[in-house]
């Protein structure tokens, strides 16, 4: 059996090949009735970076996003023949083809770079986890409605069931199970300052750059996301 | 001819010069015994020993007894029943009655047993154990857990309880839990559910099933390299179905029939709760004839259609019909007929299949017991077409539209046969039309199952 991954990396070398198709789309679960906190940001996040590196795109709206992604991760792209599930296995696939936007970074930068949204992804994912699957008011009000609205009875109360049990657990192993919400929004509350900070700092230096090009640094579109769901029930603490 | 005093069958041997008539003993059964019951309720033995009590003369009291103690055996109950016939004894005694005594064996409460299977292309390994005659009147309480050679896993748990009527109603509740990969099409299929049918003889020889069933469906991509419109099916659905299947059997071996005919016909109604919903019928028909002592004719034809039921419910690809297979139209690769994407069958609405077989014997003809009887060369011709065709209300352009593009092959080969149900089939085959996009298999196909067109 082929291992999955050296297609992968095959996949990606010949997929580096071929220059950007017309007819990409973007997959994601629908945005008024089903998709949850996490997959909103991420699909943002693809979204806005697809936009910035000036890459032509369409956004589908499927009910079962979640299972046709290869990986389980949202969102995917269709790239041709291609499938690519996740922000950084797709801005790996895009850079093969060329595309990128940290060409005016140096290796520590870069290096800085990734750090920096490693630590978003970690903290602002996992937060964006637990207040939609661990806090009882927003999972009994918004979550469990919205993940299950696509399916019939008794479908929708099973499923829905099934995916707490597995965020749990996830979050469980990470420890990130015995906060509590203060905690969270303490976390939360921290990596926006430290965010604010970094984006400073770097537009203190780079002052001539245009912001686009600082964006990246902080996986902005997740503080974009952020500031949008800010009006949300399950943030007014 | 004896007159009507003797009462005895004992003093026959006497008079061995004249043949002795039984229908001409006058006899009465005046007394039955059931000899070890158990558990099961005197209501069911009395119902099935009733008839006895009818027979008029000795031949009939013979006769009579030897259906009794099948119909004993039938009932689910037993393990063997055996027979004793007396005559009366006792102050009531006439000078013509009978006592009949009925042996039977219970069986046991718990019974496990670990068997294999045969399905299409498949073997399985069924690991099982049943209650038999749980509360006394021949149910049957079953669980079973399967495990074939295609990482195909099952489990099922089942609940029988027939009627012991004329009709030979049985009924049945089951929930099973079944996975299965489809690596022609790139899926893995998840399913649980529940099952409930009644089934019923309605004139004999005819049985009739209503069935109804709740599947919880799980399709999954096998590989990354699955092709995207299957990859679009991926997900969860809930079909809530009722079904109606006539079945029709006089053939004198499922396997290697020498005469007779089967009919099939499937109709379900899916879309009463759930998101699946269509409505499809499926037709199977095989006529046996046979030619001279050993040589075969046969012919059998295999259709269906379905329809959306409406623009809410969906159709998914694991609901559609797909042809193509040493099972269908040899010569195919499995599922290699019809609408594909990347080599992967996407299936379709409505196809229909026909073969032509000729049986015979082996050419050197060992003769009966041993294997003459159980291989056969195999003549056949087959032909099918399955699309998701649009038909108009004009019927001889919908039947030019079924016939337009059709596949055929033929070939020959070899049958063997495995107990009284399946048989393992070695055919050299040749496609002669095939459409664009079709995978064919111009050689040796090998073949192993139930079911064959």
């Amino acid at each position: 059996m082929p291992s999955v991954l050296l297609t992968d990396s095959i996949s990606f070398e010949l997929g580096a090949l071929e220059p950007w198709p017309s007819d990409v789309k973007l997959y994601q679960p629908y945005e008024v009735e089903q998709i949850l906190l996490q997959d909103q940001a991420n699909s943002l996040a693809v979204q806005v970076f697809l936009r910035m590196c000036g890459l032509e795109f369409q956004v589908e709206m499927r009910s079962n996003a979640e299972h046709m992604s290869p990986s389980g991760k949202l969102p995917f792209i269709k790239c041709g023949a291609f499938v690519v599930a996740d922000l950084d296995p797709i801005v790996s696939f895009i850079a093969n083809k060329g595309i990128n936007l940290t060409d005016h970074l140096d290796a520590a930068q870069k290096a800085d770079m990734r750090a920096y949204m490693s630590l978003a992804n970690n903290i602002l994912g996992n937060a964006e986890l637990y207040i939609s699957w661990c806090d009882e008011n927003v999972l009994n009000e918004v979550t469990c409605p919205r993940y299950g609205s696509v399916y019939s009875w008794p479908l929708n109360t099973l499923l829905t069931w099934r995916k707490q049990k597995q965020v749990t657990k996830k979050l469980t192993a990470l420890g990130w199970i015995t906060k509590t919400l203060d905690e969270v929004n303490y976390s939360k509350k921290w990596i926006f300052t430290f965010a604010d900070t970094v984006l400073k700092n770097y537009f203190c230096r780079f002052m001539k750059m245009s912001i686009i090009a600082v964006m990246p640094l902080v996986s902005a579109s997740e503080i974009i996301s952020i500031s949008l769901m800010i009006d949300a029930r399950s943030w007014m603490r | 001819m004896q007159t009507a005093e003797r009462n005895s069958p004992e003093t026959t041997a006497e008079t061995a010069d004249v043949p002795l008539q039984l229908s001409n003993i006058k006899a009465l059964v005046e007394k039955i015994n059931v000899e070890g019951l158990g558990r099961t309720k005197d209501d069911l033995v009395i119902k099935t020993i009733k008839e006895l009590f009818e027979a008029k003369d000795f031949q009939q009291v013979v006769l009579k007894s030897q259906e009794v103690r099948t119909k004993l055996e039938k009932l689910g109950c037993f393990k063997n029943v055996g027979v004793f016939i007396d005559t009366s004894k006792g102050q009531d005694a006439t000078s013509s009655g009978l006592e009949i005594t009925f042996t039977v064996k219970e069986l046991k409460r718990v019974l496990g047993g670990i068997n294999t299977l045969v399905g299409n292309n498949e073997g399985s390994l069924v690991i099982g154990s049943n209650l038999p005659n749980t509360f006394g009147r021949g149910e049957k309480l079953q669980v079973e857990y399967t495990y074939g050679t295609k990482q195909s896993k099952g489990f099922n748990g089942m609940f029988v309880k027939p009627l012991h009527n004329k009709a030979n109603s049985i009924l049945t509740s089951s929930f099973y839990q079944q996975n299965s990969e489809w690596p022609s099409s790139g899926y893995h299929l998840c399913e649980q559910g529940i099952s409930l049918d009644a089934s019923f003889d309605s004139v004999p020889l005819l049985r009739h099933s209503v069935q109804w069933e709740g599947v919880w469906r799980e399709l999954s991509c096998q590989s990354r390299t699955t092709t995207f419109p299957v990859r679009e099916q991926a997900g969860h659905s809930l079909k809530s179905a009722l079904r109606h299947v006539i079945h029709y059997d006089n053939r004198d071996s499922a396997v290697f029939s020498n005469r007779g005919t089967l009919f099939r016909m499937v109709q379900e109604l899916a879309g009463l709760g759930g998101d699946v919903g269509f409505v499809k019928h499926e037709l199977t028909y095989q006529l046996n004839v046979p030619i001279t002592n050993d040589v075969v004719l046969q012919g059998s034809f295999q259709g269906g259609f379905m329809k959306r039921l409406n623009d809410e419910k969906m159709i998914y690809i694991c609901d559609r019909f797909f042809l193509g297979g040493p099972h269908t139209v040899r010569g195919f690769e499995q599922r290699g007929i019809g609408p594909q994407s990347d080599n992967q069958a996407l299936g379709a609405q409505t196809y229909w299949a026909a073969g032509l077989h000729l049986f015979t014997p082996l050419p050197f003809k060992p003769g009966h017991g041993g294997l003459g009887d159980i291989l056969r060369t195999h003549f056949f011709v087959n032909a099918g077409n399955i699309d998701n065709f649009n038909f108009g209300d004009n019927i001889k352009e919908s039947a030019r539209i079924l016939t337009d593009r059709y596949r055929l092959s033929y070939g020959m080969g070899l049958m063997l046969r495995l107990g009284t149900v399946a048989r393992i089939e070695l055919n050299y085959c040749v496609p002669l039309k095939c459409q664009r996009g079709d995978r064919t298999h111009h050689g040796v196909q090998v073949a192993v199952g139930v079911q064959f067109l």
